[in-house]
């Protein structure tokens, strides 16, 4: 998985972000702005769920929109452009996971869970945070894709450039994952 | 059981067939265990979801990457082979006088206002002694007199228009400047030729 995947498009998405794409391709940064406050949440929220690293996202986020805005020319419209901006986050937070070289394990937010009340809310997502870090890339990628932004699966496949199938069935391959390392099933 | 966690999930998120949906269902009525597994699922999907708070705003960092870069202003291709002519053809004519001594203004805002106002001047005296300066000179020295000012009028032109869009480049404001001291030159030499009666 190279670049961003546009070559598997499932169905023919009606895309809300055309216009603004159409004016983007011609430089107008207003219209990269727009594109930028749309979509800044869910790529941030992607980039530190599945980096594991709250001090990656930031970097992750603004590489992913400098990348797409150079390259928006080349996006031809087969998916959205949600999608493709994600498959371009996906490859960033990839690049940047094997420069970090670290175990994703050992992220913050695992040892901030010793500081939350247990069984609070608060404890609970945390755990469940930092048993995500500790999946493989793309058991991490579809979860966070799926239940983390909610993203349907024809558009995490699009973006993953994998099946629909491969996508579900990854999704609960990596629920069973997560809850044997969250203590609730043998692994 | 990792197996029929996966086969829960599918049944969460609605992926099994009539037949898988109808069979897990029998077994949940059947398997405590299993109820509890699937409240367990639901809670982990329900805490999953991730509220998408407005992240630090990137966008000046970004724009400042992915802005054009700014165009650095460009004199009109032949705003310097103008000057040339200009030069030749008041050469030509024999009455280059000697350039003005070199007034000492740093500022570039006082430089041009200066080599307007001259410029302006320069015009008027033209106005009021070009039909006798002209008859004054031979044909040929006309024509190049008249094409030279063609040539240096339309650089002015060009290089007023490029400095609409880039009206604060210095590269621009100077180049406009040697272009009016350019044209005062040639029109004070048209002036003095009419003075001393055309060349010998």
């Amino acid at each position: 998985m190279g670049g961003p995947a546009e070559s598997q498009p499932t169905t023919v998405m009606k895309d809300a972000d055309a216009d603004l794409v159409a004016r983007a391709r011609n430089g107008d940064m207003k219209a990269m702005e727009q594109l930028y406050r749309r979509h800044a949440g869910a790529v941030h929220a992607y980039a530190r769920r599945a980096s594991g690293r709250e001090v990656l996202a930031d970097e992750i986020t603004q590489e992913t929109f400098v990348r797409a805005f150079k390259s928006v020319s080349k996006f031809k419209g087969t998916s959205t452009f949600r999608t493709w901006l994600f498959s371009i986050a996906i490859n960033t937070t990839r690049t940047h996971m094997k420069k970090a070289n670290k175990d994703p394990v050992t992220t913050l937010e695992e040892h901030d869970v010793a500081v939350e009340a247990p069984d609070s809310t608060g404890w609970l997502k945390k755990r469940l945070h930092a048993a995500l870090a500790r999946l493989p890339e793309g058991y991490r990628e579809v979860v966070v894709m799926h239940d983390v932004l909610d993203m349907r699966h024809e558009e995490i496949a699009a973006a993953r450039a994998c099946t629909v199938g491969t996508s579900k069935s990854q999704l609960h391959k990596a629920r069973a994952k997560l809850r044997a390392i969250l203590g609730g099933a043998d692994a | 059981m990792p197996d029929r966690i996966e086969m829960l999930s599918a049944y969460v998120d609605g992926d099994l067939s009539p037949e898988e949906t109808a069979a897990i269902e029998r077994e949940l009525e059947t398997s405590a265990e299993l109820r509890a597994e699937l409240d367990a699922l639901r809670e982990m999907k329900a805490l999953a979801k991730e509220d998408l708070a407005t992240p630090p705003d990137l966008w000046p960092a970004i724009s400042r990457e992915v802005a054009p870069p700014k165009k650095r202003f460009r004199p009109p291709r032949w705003a310097y082979p103008v000057a040339a002519v200009a030069v030749a053809a008041a050469l030509a004519l024999f009455f280059l006088r000697p350039p003005p001594a070199p007034v000492e203004t740093p500022q570039l805002g006082d430089r041009l206002a200066a080599a307007r106002t001259a410029y302006m001047q320069a015009i008027g005296d033209l106005a009021k002694e070009s039909e006798a300066a002209t008859e004054k000179l031979p044909p040929e020295s006309r024509q190049k007199l008249a094409e030279s000012l063609f040539a240096v009028d339309e650089a002015i032109r060009e290089t007023e228009a490029a400095l609409k869009t880039a009206p604060n480049d210095p590269f621009g404001h100077e180049t406009l400047l040697s272009l009016y001291e350019e044209k005062v030159r040639v029109l004070n030499a048209a002036i003095e030729a009419s003075r001393l009666g055309g060349p010998s």
